[in-house]
């Protein structure tokens, strides 16, 4: 299947993508032929079948509800825009 | 000194012949040595490396070793996290970010002993099979240097193939250790899901992803596994179930093993050189006693699509939180936030990386969610029963580990269809959540490796060191070969 500059434009911003025009040409060829072969999928019974999320399907193991040491500001020290303990972003409220 | 295996290794530092500051150091010279020309390296911290072994000399001088990977030099991929060594997963938006902790594997690694050699490198976010997408450079095959060493855990089996590191660990989402194991003459196994911490890995597919060693022997894979296997309360995916002592329980003898052989996996795409060495394998098996049983897996041929729907559907999710605000550098205008989100990873992210966050939006999109990705989840649940009717009925699955040997760099890159049907082989046992192995069972006339891949029961890896073993004395294969010196 081929897809439109708008379906493509739609995907990259729900995908916070900023793309070339090259990039829309290439990657919209690429995902085109991509989606011809997934498309394979459709001939597969899958009537009655249960989704699997994970393998073995486990239920999933929780940790005792205790405080532990955590690593406070030291997890947000990397960041480009790291100030005193915190990260300064462009504005998000008009 | 760079050629013994791990276990042969790691017995002459515990008798005292050899030290790990001299280990270190030789494999430290070979990487400065070969590197610039390999590839297989992207992160070193010298200093922090010799400190290590000093350390590990000490306690072995004060017979208080920590075991037998104290002292032994192992290279990790760059997805795991560390905090002496950068952690970019090959890729431009990591640039420069240094995890404030360990991964458990890291931190297990450490409690054995083992110097960190170095961060090795990979496919960007591990999403290749040919470690052509790394965003910092070209790795290459130590067996023949214009072929790719695969992919992602390419640095991984380059480094130890050419003799950098005694062990190495890589991830494995859809073949990413054992496809590189077989391009390099090495064994690789990916663990069944649950088996290893996932906790400090940076996230590609997590329902896929496992971690993994890369071992030159059946015995130091075994050995490698036993140390970083076991529950994690960290990872609420782990399982807790015992960890077998696969060593110490190594029994070669295949008498009376059910060998299943999926007809699927030897039809049309794979190699007459791989097709033949896998026969000869199995006949040799047959010979020590095994019972080869003709099996279905009929749902083979979905495999690629399954994953990529799958697969990128989870990246999409799992790489959203790059953004320019957390981690990394930063693109854009300062002053508008979404300018910074998608600036920061329209520039920041490779290729192949923006192809599959587009591919896994798409497929999770309002209108194509039910037709993609909750189908693509009922498929995988047909791959989880063809096995689960399979061990009904043999011990392991034999199958070969990839259609070819390792292709030549340039060859698939501007073909991202042709690379992922590389996978073919090796994605169903993801997809499934059991665990496989990868070891070597000769070469083609262009004397590069071929691999055998051994699939078992979720949690029965012993079953599978145990008929690799088996594989492994009988092919006479010698790991050490490509070793550069």
């Amino acid at each position: 299947m081929a897809f439109s500059t708008l379906e493509l434009q739609k995907i990259a911003r729900l995908a916070r993508l900023s793309l070339s025009d090259d990039e829309f040409i290439r990657l919209g060829e690429d995902l085109g032929r991509i989606v011809d072969f997934v498309d394979q999928l459709a001939e597969v019974d899958v009537n009655g079948i249960e989704p699997m999320s994970h393998a073995g399907d486990r239920s999933l193991l929780f940790r005792d509800d205790r405080a532990r040491p955590g690593l406070g500001c030291r997890a947000i020290e990397s960041s480009a825009g790291y100030e005193d303990g915190l990260i300064r972003v462009p504005k998000i409220v008009e | 000194m760079l050629k013994k295996n791990l276990c042969d290794t790691s017995r002459e530092l515990s008798d005292g012949r050899i030290s790990s500051q001299e280990l270190t150091k030789k494999c430290l010279e070979n990487i400065a040595r070969h590197d610039n020309e390999l590839g297989a390296m992207l992160w070193l911290n010298e200093k922090n490396s010799l400190n290590q072994a000093c350390a590990s000399d000490k306690r072995r001088k004060n017979g208080q070793s920590l075991g037998p990977l104290d002292g032994v030099p192992i290279a990790i991929k760059d997805m795991i996290l560390s905090t002496d060594f950068p952690s970019t997963a090959a890729s431009k938006i990591l640039e420069g970010y240094v995890s404030p902790y360990d991964a458990s594997v890291v931190s297990r690694l450490r409690a054995a002993g083992a110097v960190i050699i170095g961060k090795t490198n990979q496919d960007e976010f591990a999403m290749g099979s040919s470690n052509e997408s790394s965003a910092y450079k070209l790795c290459r095959n130590p067996w023949n240097l214009q072929h790719t060493p695969g992919g992602s855990s390419g640095g991984s089996a380059a480094a130890l193939s050419a003799g950098m590191c005694f062990g190495s660990l890589g991830t494995d989402t859809g073949g990413s250790i054992r496809q590189p194991a077989a391009y390099t003459g090495l064994v690789g196994m990916k663990p069944s899901y649950g088996r290893v911490s996932r906790f400090g890995i940076i996230a590609f597919a997590s329902s896929l992803d496992q971690v993994g060693p890369f071992a030159r022997s059946v015995r130091d894979c075994a050995l490698l596994l036993k140390l970083i296997a076991g529950f994690d309360d960290k990872d609420s995916t782990s399982v807790n179930i015992p960890v077998p002592d696969y060593v110490g329980c190594l029994n070669l003898d295949v008498m009376g093993k059910k060998i299943g052989v999926p007809r699927e996996y030897f039809g049309d795409g794979i190699s007459p050189a791989v097709k033949l060495s896998i026969e000869h394998t199995i006949a040799k098996l047959k010979d020590g006693g095994a019972e080869i049983v003709p099996i279905l897996l009929p749902h083979t041929k979905y495999a690629v699509a399954t994953y990529y729907i799958i697969a990128t559907a989870e990246a999409s999710s799992n790489l959203s939180r790059y953004d320019g605000v957390r981690y990394g550098p930063r693109r854009g205008d300062a002053k508008d936030l979404l300018s910074l989100y998608e600036s920061t990873r329209g520039e920041l992210f490779g290729t192949e990386v923006k192809r599959r966050i587009m591919l896994g939006t798409y497929v999770l999109s309002a209108g194509y969610y039910d037709a993609y990705y909750l189908k693509a989840q009922k498929v995988r649940r047909l791959f989880a029963d063809d096995f689960a009717q399979a061990f009904k009925h043999v011990d392991v699955i034999i199958s070969p580990t990839t259609p070819s040997t390792a292709f030549r760099i340039g060859e698939k890159i501007d073909d991202p269809l042709a690379m992922y049907l590389n996978d073919i082989y090796t994605i169903s046992a993801n997809l499934a959540g059991i665990c496989a192995i990868s070891v070597p069972s000769g070469l083609d006339d262009q004397g590069l490796p071929i691999g055998v891949q051994l699939m078992g029961k979720a949690f029965d890896e012993q079953t599978l060191f145990n008929v690799a073993a088996a594989i492994e004395r009988d092919s006479h294969f010698d790991s050490s070969r490509a070793i550069m010196s």
